[in-house]
């Protein structure tokens, strides 16, 4: 399966089942944090591999990145994408801390956005899973603070080995006006697209 | 402020001064530079992986440090660049997601590695270079001065 490939319906059909993916991911997000949280519709792009840097908001914005694996049935990854200042509200929001006092680089700072990258995906691959009845199941989340373009490069890398083409879902989740927020990004394998839109009966090949 | 170009990942741009090329936040991605002080031209390839196999298609040869550094170099030739002038420089190559490391090396040091080997072959010379670390970089290099200026988010900018 070739991303460029995609028809518009298959593409809408990925919208939607996103939709449902991280609707179940914001609603264990508010409930981690104790707040509400607004989610948009996904967006589902087919992109060169040279401009995804650019999806993510620039390849030099310094963001805090957690970066999981999707094992199972299907395979791809998950990305997420906090402005910094948006990490360090939600580590002292999770942590009961004043942000002026809360220190990024403490291993509770670390280990509470790890899971922060826990919850929202595994919630978003639940929802998906049981949709599809498709087993997904997401990697320990891996974390770094750092360029934006630099993060994304590990994902890119494994994609490019066979494909010219990404596709990304994304969708962008904040609160209260804007106070944080946060981009959702996912992106399937090639070979797994197929699995994917096969189980919503999409398939193609 | 000079004009500037930007060079994607997985792309390369050749430019003459007083251009200034840019490619922006390379993790374990390398940017490599190639200088012709006398004729003030320079090139910079942003590439993701060390080698193409033999079945790699021309369209990707930009994102190999092999290919793309071959085209890099032929295009620069055909600007009238004497290869036995040119002068290297590169930047990159971290593991921005040590955990990740399955082999031995990490794609970053693979990179490196690659561009190393390419420019033995090619019996360029590598005059500096910044490497590994687990930090994003990015790189302006001067087409005027041959100067690579690397900056990362929690690093001093440097020079080489």
């Amino acid at each position: 399966m070739v991303f460029s490939r995609l028809d518009s319906g298959q593409l809408d059909a990925l919208m939607e089942i996103s939709n449902i993916g991280v609707g179940h991911a914001a609603t264990a997000f508010s409930q981690l944090l104790g707040t509400s949280v607004h989610i948009q519709v996904p967006q589902v792009a087919v992109v060169d591999i040279s401009d995804v840097p650019d999806e993510l908001g620039g390849a030099e914005r310094s963001v805090v990145g957690l970066f999981l694996k999707i094992l199972g049935d299907a395979s791809g990854n998950i990305l997420l994408i906090f402005p910094t200042e948006s990490a360090h509200k939600m580590v002292s929001l999770l942590l009961n801390q004043d942000p002026d006092e809360c220190d990024m680089d403490s291993e509770l700072a670390v280990s509470a956005l790890k899971e922060v990258g826990n919850i929202l995906a595994s919630a978003y691959l639940s929802a998906l899973g049981s949709m599809l009845s498709l087993s997904l199941i997401p990697s320990t989340p891996n974390i770094a603070c750092d360029m934006a373009g630099a993060i994304v490069d590990q994902t890119l890398i494994e994609l490019c080995s066979k494909e010219d083409k990404a596709l990304v879902v994304e969708t962008e989740f904040f609160i209260r006006d804007n106070e944080l927020k946060g981009n959702f990004f996912l992106m399937p394998d090639p070979e797994t697209l197929n699995i994917i839109l096969e189980a919503v009966g999409m398939g193609t090949e | 402020m000079t004009d500037i170009i930007q060079v994607k990942v997985a792309d390369y741009k050749v430019a003459a001064s007083p251009l200034t090329l840019i490619s922006y936040g390379l993790g374990s991605c390398v940017g490599v530079s190639l200088f012709d002080e006398d004729k003030k031209i320079g090139g910079l390839a942003h590439i993701m992986l060390p080698k193409g196999g033999e079945n790699t298609e021309p369209k990707f040869f930009p994102r190999y440090a092999d290919t793309a550094i071959k085209l890099m170099l032929s295009d620069m030739e055909a600007l009238g660049c004497d290869r036995g002038k040119l002068v290297a420089k590169f930047a990159g190559g971290s593991s921005m997601f040590p955990g990740l490391k399955k082999d031995d090396k990490s794609i970053g040091e693979r990179n490196v590695d690659a561009v190393v080997e390419i420019f033995n072959l090619l019996q360029i010379p590598v005059s500096a270079s910044d490497t590994g670390g687990s930090h994003g970089r990015s790189i302006r290099f001067n087409a005027e001065t041959g100067e690579m200026k690397i900056s990362s988010v929690r690093q001093e900018t440097i020079i080489i």
